[in-house]
C-alpha cells in the first residue's frame, strides 16, 4: 500500500513535470512551424516552407514603423522605471521617513491594477488635462515598470554591506564616487534584472497602450491587433515568432548575466 | 552622524516622496479619482457639442453593471477566473513540489526554470497568437483529431481555449510563487513525521500540504486577480462571442464612447482585482516585501 501511494506520488510529480514542458513549449513551436507557410491561410501542417510572411512582415512599413515605436516605448520605460527606482529603494531600504508605508503600497499598486483600467484612467486624464501624446504611453509604461523595479533592486540592497560604504567615504571619496565605485557594482545584478523585466512588461503591454496610441505611436502589439482583424494570414504567425525569439532571447540574458533564480517570487 | 549623512539621507527621501506625489500622485491617483467620478455621471450623449456625459451622483452604471446581461459578463468573468486560478494552481504545486522537494536533476530544472520564464516574457500577444494557431479549424489541435478521423472542433470562441491560453500563462506566476513557500517548508518536520512511522503519502498530506497552505492561497489570489483581468484573451480566441469585463471597458470607452458605464465597468474591476491583492498581502505579512 504504502509503495503504491509513492509510486503514485512519483507518477503525479513527473507526469506534471512531462505535460508542463510540452505544454508550455508546443504552442510556441507550432506558432514557429506554421509561420514558415507559403500560402495565404494559416494550415497544420503547412504546404511547404517559405520566408513569405517574414519578408512581409519586416518589410512592411506599417510593422515596421510600430515597432520603433514599441522598441523606443521600451527602452525609455526601463530606463526610467530603474533611474527613479535605485534612489528610492536606497530610501527605503535605509531610512524611516513618515508616510514610507503608504508609499510602499502606492507604488506596488499598479501591479494589482488591470492593465485596462490604467490605461482607461490615463486616457481620461490626458484628455481632459495634458492631451494624449506619446509621454502618455511612457507615463503609463513607466507606472507598470517602476514596481518591479522597485522590488527587483529593492531585494539586492537587503543583502547590502553598507560598512563598505562607509569605509569608501572615511578614506576620502565623496558620495558621488562611493556611488559609483561600491553602491552600484554590488546592486548591478537588481538593475539588469529590473531592466530586462521592464522590456519584457512593456513589450508585452497591450491594456494600457490600447487606450493610448494615436495614428503616429502605434505599437507593435496594437499594430498587429488591427491587421489581425482583417487579414487572417500567416503574418501574424511570423510576427508572434519574432516575438517569442525576443522572449526567449531575454530569458537567456538574464540567465546568464544575473541567474533566473533572482525571478522567483 | 556627520552633515554629508544628513544631505544624503534627506534628498533620498525628499526624491522618493517627488516620485510618490508626482508619477503616482498625478498620474496614478488623480487618474484613478477621476475614473471613480466620472462613473458616478450620466451618459447623455450631444454630438453637436461632442460630449458624451454630464455631471451628476447617480448609481444608474453600478445598476447597469450589476444586473441584467452586463450580470452575465461578470459572471463569466468570475467563472472563467476561477477555473484558470484552480487549474494553473493545481497543475503547478507537484511542479513546484517537485523543483523544491525532489533533490538532483540539476539540469532538467534548470531547463524548467527557463521554460517558465521564458514562457512569461514571451508576452501576451505571441502567446495568444500561438493559440490561435494551435486551435484554429486548419490548426495543430484539429490536425491531430483529423488523424483519428474524427469531426473538427470549433474552439474559438470558447471558454475552453481562453482558459487553455491563461492556464498556460498562470502556470509560470503560480509555480514561480509557488516554489518559495514549499522550500520553505522546514525538511525536519518532514523527516521526523517519516521517523514517527508515518507513510510518505501521509506526511504530505499532514505535514508539507498544511505548511504550504498560505503559499497556495498566495499564488491563487494572485492567478485570480490577473485572470479577470485578461483583455487580449478574450479578444482574439473569444472571437468576440466571449466578452469579459476588460472588453467591456475597451467596448465603451472607445467604440461607444458612454465613458460613465465603461468607468463603472472598470470600477468593479478594480476592485475585484485589489481586494483579492489585498487579501494576498495580508497572507503574506510574514514575508518581506515591498
Amino acid at each position: 500500500m504504502s509503495k503504491l501511494a509513492s509510486l503514485l506520488g512519483k507518477v503525479i510529480v513527473w507526469g506534471t513535470v512531462v505535460t508542463t514542458l510540452v505544454y508550455l513549449w508546443v504552442p510556441l513551436a507550432v506558432d514557429l512551424v506554421m509561420s514558415l507557410e507559403p500560402g495565404n491561410v494559416l494550415r497544420f501542417p503547412t504546404t511547404g516552407v517559405s520566408l513569405r510572411w517574414y519578408e512581409f512582415f519586416f518589410s512592411n512599413p506599417i510593422f515596421h514603423n510600430s515597432m520603433i515605436v514599441s522598441f523606443t516605448l521600451a527602452a525609455i520605460a526601463a530606463i526610467l522605471a530603474v533611474v527613479l527606482a535605485i534612489p528610492s529603494s536606497m530610501a527605503f531600504v535605509r531610512y524611516n521617513f513618515p508616510g514610507k508605508g503608504v508609499l510602499s503600497s502606492l507604488f506596488t499598486a499598479p501591479l494589482a491594477t488591470p492593465a485596462v483600467v490604467l490605461g482607461v484612467a490615463l486616457l481620461y486624464f490626458f484628455m481632459v488635462y495634458f492631451g494624449v501624446s506619446f509621454s502618455s504611453l511612457v507615463i503609463g509604461h513607466l507606472l507598470l515598470t517602476f514596481p518591479y523595479a522597485l522590488r527587483t533592486i529593492t531585494a539586492t540592497m537587503f543583502g547590502f554591506d553598507r560598512s563598505l560604504e562607509e569605509a569608501s567615504m572615511s578614506l576620502g571619496a565623496n558620495t558621488l564616487k562611493t556611488f559609483r565605485k561600491i553602491t552600484l557594482p554590488i546592486i548591478s545584478p537588481g538593475i539588469v534584472a529590473s531592466f530586462i523585466f521592464g522590456i519584457a512588461v512593456s513589450l508585452d503591454d497591450v491594456g494600457t497602450a490600447s487606450f493610448l496610441v494615436n495614428p503616429n505611436t502605434i505599437t507593435l502589439n496594437i499594430q498587429l491587433l488591427a491587421y489581425w482583424r482583417w487579414a487572417l494570414d500567416p503574418t501574424v504567425g511570423a510576427a508572434s515568432a519574432f516575438l517569442i525569439l525576443i522572449g526567449v532571447a531575454l530569458t537567456l540574458i538574464a540567465d546568464r548575466i544575473v541567474g533566473l533564480e533572482r525571478f522567483l517570487f | 552622524m556627520n552633515v554629508s549623512n544628513v544631505i544624503r539621507r534627506y534628498s533620498l527621501v525628499v526624491f522618493v516622496a517627488a516620485v510618490g506625489v508626482i508619477l503616482f500622485g498625478m498620474f496614478f491617483l488623480v487618474p484613478m479619482f477621476l475614473l471613480l467620478r466620472t462613473s458616478f455621471w450620466q451618459y447623455a450623449p450631444n454630438l453637436g457639442s461632442m460630449r458624451y456625459m454630464r455631471p451628476a451622483f447617480t448609481l444608474e452604471n453600478y445598476a447597469n453593471v450589476l444586473t441584467g446581461a452586463y450580470l452575465d459578463i461578470d459572471i463569466l468573468t468570475i467563472r472563467i477566473g476561477l477555473v484558470c486560478t484552480v487549474a494553473a494552481v493545481t497543475l503547478s504545486y507537484p511542479l513546484a513540489y517537485w523543483f523544491a522537494r525532489y533533490n538532483g536533476h540539476a539540469n532538467l530544472k534548470r531547463f524548467v526554470l527557463i521554460t517558465l520564464i521564458a514562457s512569461f516574457l514571451v508576452g501576451t500577444i505571441a502567446r495568444v497568437f500561438a493559440w490561435f494557431m494551435m486551435l484554429t479549424g486548419g490548426g495543430f489541435v484539429n490536425a491531430l483529431i483529423s488523424l483519428f478521423g474524427l469531426e473538427r472542433v470549433r474552439f474559438l470562441g470558447t471558454e475552453l481555449a481562453i482558459e487553455l491560453c491563461q492556464v498556460q500563462y498562470l502556470m509560470s506566476i503560480a509555480t514561480l510563487s509557488l516554489i518559495s513557500p514549499l522550500k520553505n517548508v522546514d525538511p525536519r518536520l518532514e523527516e521526523a513525521s517519516k521517523s514517527l512511522g508515518a507513510e510518505e503519502i501521509r506526511t504530505f498530506l499532514n505535514v508539507t500540504l498544511p505548511l504550504s497552505l498560505p503559499g497556495i492561497v498566495a499564488s491563487s489570489l494572485l492567478c485570480f486577480a490577473v485572470s479577470v483581468s485578461a483583455f487580449v484573451t478574450p479578444m482574439v480566441l473569444g472571437k468576440g462571442a466571449i466578452l469579459m469585463v476588460s472588453n467591456m471597458v475597451y467596448t465603451y470607452y472607445l467604440d461607444i464612447s458612454n465613458y460613465p458605464l465603461g468607468s463603472a465597468f472598470a470600477v468593479v474591476l478594480l476592485l475585484t482585482s485589489f481586494i483579492s491583492m489585498y487579501v494576498l498581502e495580508k497572507v503574506l505579512l510574514s514575508r518581506v516585501r515591498i
